[in-house]
C-alpha cells in the first residue's frame, strides 16, 4: 500500500477510535472509514457497520506493534561466577527446604547452611538463594554476589570499581563496610589508610562502625592511627581507640589520665587482693561487701568504664593476675558481665585465654556462667573456639545444647568422634526427648526443641558423624521423612568436592 | 509393607467409590507407581479426567493419604485405586526414594495419628463390599434394551445441544447489542464502570449457556486494569473487536470447534478421546510454564504449558484444568523443568494448543536438551495465530537468545541478543537472577502488546522460574 494511503488510513482509524472512546458518535459515515474496508461494509446496516469497523480496527491495531522500546533501557551486569561449583541438582530441593525451615525457625538465617556447603567445597545455586542487600556475616566467598545484589538495588548508580577514596561516597554504607572487611583480610594496611582518609567524612555513628572494622587483623601497624583517635570529638570513638590500643598492649595517655587513674582507684578500693591455696599460692581478687545499693550501682558503672589495664594497675597486680584471679563466684552476675565485656574489648588474645580458663573453672558457680563464657567465642581464633565448643558440649550439668553450639561456631565439630558425641549431655538429652515423646500411634516425634536440635546437629557434625547420627536417630524412632532430619540428610549426602 | 483389601474396603466412603476405584486399576492409567518402605508410603500419578495428572500418595501404615483431584469424597477413588493395586501386587510399585512432592506432603503432615484413622474406620458404617465393586457396572442388558437406551440418550443429547445452540445464538445477538451500546456511551465511561458492566453481561452470557465467553468477560476488568491508564481504552477496543469477531463466527458456523470451545464449554476428556482423527504428538515434553489463579467466578484455573523438546521447531501443549476453590490449590504438579515422555492428544483446532496427556512416563529431568530451539518472532507468531483464530488472547512463544532489561519506572523488558527487538513484560516482579545472565531461551505468552514471562533457560544456571 502507498505510504500516503497508509498514513491516511491510520488517521481515519485513530479518528474512529477517538470517537468510540468519547462516545455519543453516530455510526461512522462511509467516507470516515478507510477506503480498503469499504467493500466489506457498504451493504451492511449502520449498526452492523459500526461493529464490523470495530473488529477491523482491532485487527489493525495489532498490526501497528513496534518492537523497539521508546524509553531508555538499563542492563545489569552478569551475576559473578564464584570460585566453587554450585550444589548439584539432586541436593537442591533439600537445600531449599532446609533454608525455608531455617528462615522459619528464625535466629540463624542462611549462614550455618552456607558454611556447611563451603566446608564441602560447593556454593549455593543462585536460583535457590541470593543474599539480601543488607545481609551481613556471610562467608566471604559470597561477597561478589552481595555486591551484585546491592548494585542491583542501586539500579546502576553504584560504582564498578573496588572501594577507594575517590568513589567512597558512591557506595552504600553496608556495602562499604563489607568491602572494608574484605580489604582488612587481604590488605590490612590499605584498608587502614583508606579508613584514615575517608572516615572523617562520615557522621559519628557511621564513623564508629567503620573504625570497628580495624578489629579484623588488628596489629601494631594500626597503633599510630589509633593514637590519633584518642582525642577524637566522639567519646565512643575515643574509647574504642583506647580499647584497641589496650588490646595491642600499648599504654594510653590522654588528656584525662589523672581523672581516669582516680576513678580506677575508686573501683579498686572495692576489691581485696588475696592469696589463696595451700600448695600453689594463687592471687584472688574478691569484692569487698558494700553497704548500699547505691554503692553497688556505682561499682557496676565503674566496671564498664575503667579499662581492664587501669584496674590491674590500681590493684597493683599484673594484668594476667587479674585475669586469672577474678572470683566470678564472689561477684554479682551483672558485675561479672561488665568485667568480661571490658576484658573482651581491651585484652590481647593470650590474656583472654587466661580469663576464659578462669571462667571455665568456675562454670558451675552460677547459671549465668555459660552465657558469660559464650561471650568470648567471637574473639577467639577458630581453633580455640572449636576447642571451647568441644569442652562445653562434653561438660555435664550446664545445659549446652547443639543449638547453642551452632549459634557460636562456624566450624564443624571435627574434634568429636562417634563415641564422644554419644556421651555428650546434649546427645543424651536428645535421645531422652525422643523416647519420652514417642508413642506407638505417633507418626512423628513431637517436641518443640527437637526440630531445632536436630537441624543444629545436622549443620555442625562432620559428614561421617552425620551419617551415623542419621542412622541411629531413625533406629530410635525418628521418622526418615521427618523434615527435622533434613540437615542431617543434606550433610550425610554432601560429599566433599 | 503390606495392606489388605479389607482395609481398602473399610477406608472407602461408599460402595460407589469402590466401583469407581476398580475402574482405575489399569497400568495404563498409572504411568508412575512407587513405594518407599522406610517411610511407609506409596505414591502414583493417575491419568484422571483432568488435563493434568493427579498426584496420589498414601501411607500404608496409618492410612493417611492425599490426592490432587478435586473430589469431595475422602478418600477419593484415586487413593483407593492406589491402595488396592498395592494390596494386589506390591511388586509392581518401584522401590525408590520418595519424590520431592511426596517429601513435601510428609513434611507437612504432623500427628496424623492412627487413632484418628481407626476412629474414622469405625465411624464408616456404610455397608461396602470390595468384591462387589464391579457388580454395578456388570449389570446385563439385552441388546435391544441397550440400543433403545443409547438411542434415547443420543436423542436427549441432540435436543439439549439444539436448545443450547439456540440459547447461545440469542446470547450472541444480545452481546452484539451490548457492544454497540458501550461504543455509544463511550469507552472512557465504560472503563470507569468496567467491573459492574462486565459482571452484568457475564451473568447474561451464563444464562445464555455461553460459559467460556462469560468467564472471558468476567476476567476483562482485571486484564484491562493491569495495563497503564493511557493504554486501557485501546485495549478495551481491541478486546471488543475480538468479541465482535467471535460472535460473528458463531452466527456464521456454530459447529466450528474453536468457536464452540471459546463460547460454550470445552469437551470433556472422554468426549475428546472418543473423537476420531485427533492430532497426537509423541515425544519428550518439558514443563516451561505454570499459572494457577482464582477466577472471578470462583473456579481455580490451573494451566500448565509444555514444550516438546525433541523437535526442531517449538511445539507447545496446554494442559488446562478448572476446579472449585474449596478443593484447595494443588501443591504437586508437573513443576517447572520436569520432563515426561508420552503422547499429547490435542483438542481439534486450527492452531492446536490445548491437549490432554494420553500415556506417559517420567523422563530424566537432569538430562540436557536433545534439541536447541532457535526461538521465534512473537509478533509474527501471534499474527499467524490471529489469522486462524482471530479471538485468540495470547500466543505461547519461545524467545531466542536475549536478556532482561528494565526501564526507569522499573518495568521489565526482554531484548534479543542483536538488540533489535524489545518486548515489554507484564511481570511485576522477577527473580533477580534473571536480570544478571544471558538467556538462551525464554517462554512467554504474548498478547500482541505485552508478554508474560514464565521461565527462562540460562546457559550458566539452567532452567529458571520467572518469579
Amino acid at each position: 500500500m502507498h505510504y500516503t494511503t497508509l498514513e491516511q488510513e491510520q488517521q481515519q482509524v485513530e479518528r474512529l477510535l477517538r470517537g468510540w472512546i468519547v462516545g455519543g458518535a453516530p455510526a461512522p459515515a462511509m467516507e470516515q472509514i478507510p477506503s480498503s474496508w469499504r467493500p466489506l461494509l457498504h451493504e451492511l446496516p449502520p449498526e452492523r457497520q459500526t461493529l464490523i469497523a470495530l473488529a477491523l480496527c482491532s485487527q489493525y491495531q495489532t498490526l501497528l506493534f513496534e518492537s523497539q522500546s521508546s524509553v531508555a533501557l538499563q542492563r545489569i551486569p552478569d551475576l559473578p561466577e564464584l570460585s566453587l561449583p554450585a550444589l548439584t541438582d539432586n541436593l537442591r530441593p533439600l537445600f531449599r527446604r532446609l533454608l525455608a525451615s531455617l528462615n522459619k525457625q528464625g535466629g540463624f538465617g542462611p549462614g550455618p547452611l552456607l558454611r556447611l556447603l563451603l566446608q564441602r567445597g560447593v556454593c549455593a545455586h543462585p536460583a535457590d538463594w541470593l543474599p539480601s542487600p543488607q545481609e551481613e556475616g556471610l562467608p566471604g566467598i559470597y561477597w561478589p554476589w552481595s555486591r551484585w545484589v546491592v548494585r542491583q538495588h542501586a539500579l546502576g548508580d553504584a560504582c564498578d570499581e573496588p572501594l577507594n577514596a575517590e568513589n567512597w561516597d558512591e557506595f552504600y554504607p553496608a556495602e562499604r563496610l563489607m568491602q572494608l572487611r574484605g580489604m582488612r583480610l587481604s590488605d590490612p594496611d590499605g584498608a587502614r589508610v583508606l579508613i584514615k582518609e575517608c572516615a572523617d567524612r562520615e557522621p559519628a555513628d557511621k564513623r564508629l562502625r567503620i573504625i570497628e572494622v580495624l578489629a579484623t587483623n588488628l596489629s601494631e601497624a594500626d597503633g599510630e592511627y589509633l593514637r590519633s583517635l584518642i582525642n577524637n570529638r566522639s567519646q565512643k570513638i575515643s574509647r574504642l581507640a583506647c580499647q584497641f590500643l589496650a588490646r595491642l598492649g600499648i599504654a594510653v595517655s590522654g588528656e584525662n589520665d589523672e581523672q581516669d587513674r582516680s576513678i580506677a582507684q575508686e573501683l579498686a578500693a572495692g576489691y581485696e587482693v588475696k592469696q589463696a591455696g595451700l600448695l600453689r599460692r594463687q592471687t584472688q581478687i574478691v569484692p569487698r561487701s558494700l553497704k548500699s545499693k547505691k554503692q553497688q550501682a556505682i561499682r557496676s558503672e565503674l566496671l564498664q568504664k575503667v579499662l581492664f589495664q587501669e584496674l590491674a594497675g590500681a590493684l597493683q597486680i599484673e594484668e594476667s593476675a587479674l585475669a586469672a584471679g577474678w572470683r566470678f563466684s564472689a561477684n554479682r552476675d551483672g558485675d561479672n558481665h561488665a568485667f568480661v565485656l571490658n576484658a573482651l574489648n581491651t585484652l590481647p588474645e593470650n590474656l583472654l585465654e587466661t580469663l576464659l580458663e578462669n571462667a571455665f573453672s568456675q562454670i558451675d558457680s552460677s547459671d549465668q556462667m555459660l552465657s558469660l563464657i559464650q561471650l568470648f567465642i567471637p574473639r577467639l581464633e577458630t581453633a580455640s573456639s572449636s576447642r571451647l565448643m568441644y569442652r562445653l558440649l562434653t561438660r555435664k550439668g550446664i545445659g549446652f545444647s547443639f543449638t547453642d553450639c551452632l549459634a557460636y561456631s562456624d566450624q564443624p565439630l571435627s574434634e568429636l568422634d562417634w563415641g564422644k558425641l554419644t556421651k555428650t549431655p546434649a546427645w543424651q538429652q536428645l535421645l531422652s526427648l525422643i523416647k519420652e515423646h514417642q508413642t506407638e500411634d505417633n507418626v512423628y516425634v513431637e517436641h518443640y526443641q527437637l526440630p531445632g536440635e536436630l537441624t543444629a546437629l545436622g549443620l555442625i557434625l562432620p559428614q561421617m558423624l552425620a551419617r551415623q547420627a542419621l542412622g541411629t536417630l531413625t533406629e530410635k524412632g525418628v521418622m526418615q521423612a521427618d523434615p527435622a532430619l533434613d540437615a542431617l540428610k543434606l550433610n550425610a549426602q554432601l560429599d566433599p568436592q | 509393607m503390606v495392606i489388605s483389601l479389607d482395609v481398602v474396603q473399610e477406608l472407602a466412603p461408599d460402595q460407589a467409590s469402590l466401583s469407581a476405584a476398580k475402574k482405575l486399576i489399569k497400568p495404563a492409567k498409572w504411568p508412575v507407581r512407587g513405594q518407599t518402605p522406610s517411610v511407609n508410603v506409596i505414591w502414583g500419578q493417575c491419568q484422571g479426567s483432568g488435563a493434568n495428572p493427579y498426584y496420589t500418595v498414601a501411607d500404608v501404615v496409618d492410612h493417611g493419604y492425599k490426592c490432587t483431584c478435586p473430589s469431595r469424597k475422602f478418600p477419593c477413588k484415586h487413593v483407593l485405586a492406589l491402595l488396592w493395586q498395592f494390596a494386589d501386587s506390591p511388586a509392581e510399585f518401584v522401590t525408590e526414594d520418595q519424590p520431592e512432592w511426596v517429601s513435601e506432603w510428609l513434611g507437612r503432615r504432623r500427628k496424623t495419628s492412627a487413632t484418628n484413622t481407626s476412629e474414622t474406620l469405625k465411624q464408616k458404617t456404610a455397608r461396602k463390599n470390595i468384591h462387589a465393586a464391579d457388580e454395578a457396572s456388570a449389570q446385563t442388558l439385552s441388546p435391544e434394551e441397550r440400543t433403545k437406551r443409547e438411542a434415547a440418550k443420543a436423542m436427549r443429547a441432540a435436543q439439549n445441544r439444539a436448545a443450547t445452540d439456540a440459547s447461545i445464538t440469542c446470547g450472541m445477538d444480545e452481546l452484539q447489542q451490548w457492544l454497540g451500546d458501550q461504543l455509544q456511551t463511550g469507552i472512557a465511561t465504560f472503563i470507569r464502570e468496567i467491573s459492574e458492566r462486565c459482571r452484568r453481561i457475564a451473568a447474561r452470557m451464563v444464562d445464555a449457556k455461553a460459559a467460556n465467553l462469560a468467564s472471558r468477560l468476567d476476567e476483562l476488568p482485571a486484564k484491562v486494569l493491569s495495563y497503564p491508564l493511557q493504554q486501557q481504552p485501546q485495549l478495551v477496543l481491541k478486546e471488543m473487536g475480538q468479541l465482535v469477531l467471535l460472535t460473528e463466527a458463531w452466527l456464521t458456523d456454530s459447529e466450528d470447534a474453536d468457536v464452540r470451545r471459546a463460547i460454550a464449554t470445552a469437551e470433556s476428556r472422554e468426549q475428546l478421546l472418543s473423537q476420531a482423527d485427533l492430532l497426537r504428538k509423541q515425544g519428550i515434553w518439558q514443563t516451561v510454564g505454570e499459572k494457577v489463579f482464582t477466577r472471578r467466578d470462583g473456579l481455580i484455573s490451573h494451566a500448565t504449558w509444555l514444550l516438546k523438546i525433541d523437535d526442531a521447531e517449538p511445539c507447545f501443549a496446554l494442559l488446562q484444568d478448572y476446579y472449585p476453590v474449596g478443593t484447595g490449590r494443588r501443591e504437586a504438579g508437573l513443576k517447572l523443568g520436569r520432563r515426561i515422555e508420552g503422547e499429547m492428544v490435542y483438542y481439534p483446532s486450527r492452531i492446536p494448543l490445548r491437549a490432554v496427556i494420553q500415556e506417559y512416563s517420567v523422563h530424566d529431568s537432569t538430562a540436557r536438551n536433545s534439541s536447541r530451539h532457535e526461538g521465534v518472532e512473537p509478533h509474527q507468531a501471534h499474527l499467524h495465530h490471529l489469522i486462524r483464530v482471530p479471538w485468540a488472547e495470547v500466543t505461547p512463544c519461545l524467545l531466542g537468545l536475549g536478556r532482561i532489561l528494565f526501564d526507569a519506572e522499573q518495568g521489565y523488558w526482554w531484548q534479543n541478543a542483536e538488540h533489535r527487538q524489545q518486548l515489554p513484560l507484564t511481570n511485576q516482579q522477577l527473580n533477580p537472577l534473571l536480570l544478571g545472565c544471558d538467556l538462551h531461551s525464554a517462554f512467554v505468552l504474548w498478547d500482541g502488546e505485552q508478554a508474560e514471562l514464565f521461565s527462562v533457560h540460562a546457559e550458566r544456571w539452567g532452567r529458571l522460574q520467572g518469579i
